[in-house]
């Protein structure tokens, strides 16, 4: 209970809550700990961090139209 | 107009208006429609200025405002997700690339806008309950204490959701990432995503 890190189930199991900062600072820390030790996990963690920032950019390429923007301003212009 | 509306006017604006790029994208993965989107998001945001009141401040305006949309749309739009509705002019415009991007000469930049097109297929192709959570999530920055109260389950079905939903998402998006250079394949194994 009391060890400093984690095995790679255990690692790998938490590692997308890690990366989306959702682990407890505790867990964190074992799982920053297997990871300098682990090029396996590591690996993996590079993987999982990499398919993040593809959805995310993915995500910022789309905005939301100015036409739509004008048109809510207007709605709320009208309805205050 | 009172003082006191144009004023509440003013901080809504100034706390929602910065979230509709937000609730523009999630719209659209929710209606799978760009049109019906346009409607959902100014739906929202009318419903959302009318319960202003109703809104802390201090609170997550992003979280707030998403959850309206959410229920906006299974109230008022859901049952209409599969109906065919023909694109109208306007709608095919503001989907084109803006003159101003297009004279800047960003090829590049136009094709990786058409290619992303497969992340979003993706995305769109899981199921609805896993869809919305990596929406939320992945797409949108929401934590799972946040996305738990949205969607009245608990933060460990939201973990569980997300686990299946990105490993769906990375076995159907392997290739397509590698080939981005997003990421790079492991010498003699090609199993990563499974």
């Amino acid at each position: 209970m009391s060890e400093d890190r984690v095995n790679c189930r255990e690692a790998l199991e938490q590692l997308q809550d890690y990366l989306h900062q959702e682990a407890s600072p505790e867990l964190a820390r074992k799982i920053e700990r297997h990871l300098e030790v682990c090029a396996p996990c590591l690996h993996h963690a590079q993987f999982e961090r990499n398919f993040q920032a593809l959805l995310g950019a993915t995500a910022a390429e789309i905005r939301c139209p100015d036409a739509l923007r004008q048109r809510i301003r207007d709605a709320l212009e009208r309805e205050s | 107009m009172t003082t006191s509306t144009s004023g509440e006017r003013a901080t809504f604006e100034q706390e929602a208006l910065a979230q509709l790029d937000t609730l523009y994208r999630a719209a659209l993965r929710f209606t799978n429609d760009p049109s019906r989107a346009e409607d959902l998001v100014q739906d929202t945001m009318l419903r959302a200025f009318r319960a202003w009141k109703s809104y802390r401040a201090g609170s997550n305006a992003r979280a707030w405002l998403l959850t309206i949309l959410r229920n906006t749309f299974i109230n008022d739009y859901r049952r209409a997700r599969r109906e065919p509705v023909a694109m109208d002019l306007d709608v095919a415009e503001s989907l084109a690339l803006p003159e101003s991007a297009r004279d800047m000469d960003p090829e590049g930049e136009f094709f990786s806008r058409i290619v992303d097109q497969k992340v979003l297929d993706a995305v769109d192709s899981l199921p609805p309950d896993f869809r919305e959570v990596l929406v939320l999530s992945d797409m949108e920055g929401l934590a799972y204490a946040d996305i738990a109260a949205m969607l009245e389950i608990p933060v460990g079905t939201v973990k569980s959701r997300l686990f299946r939903a990105r490993r769906q998402l990375q076995r159907m998006l392997y290739d397509h990432a590698v080939e981005m250079g997003y990421i790079t394949p492991r010498a003699g194994s090609g199993s990563e995503a499974s």
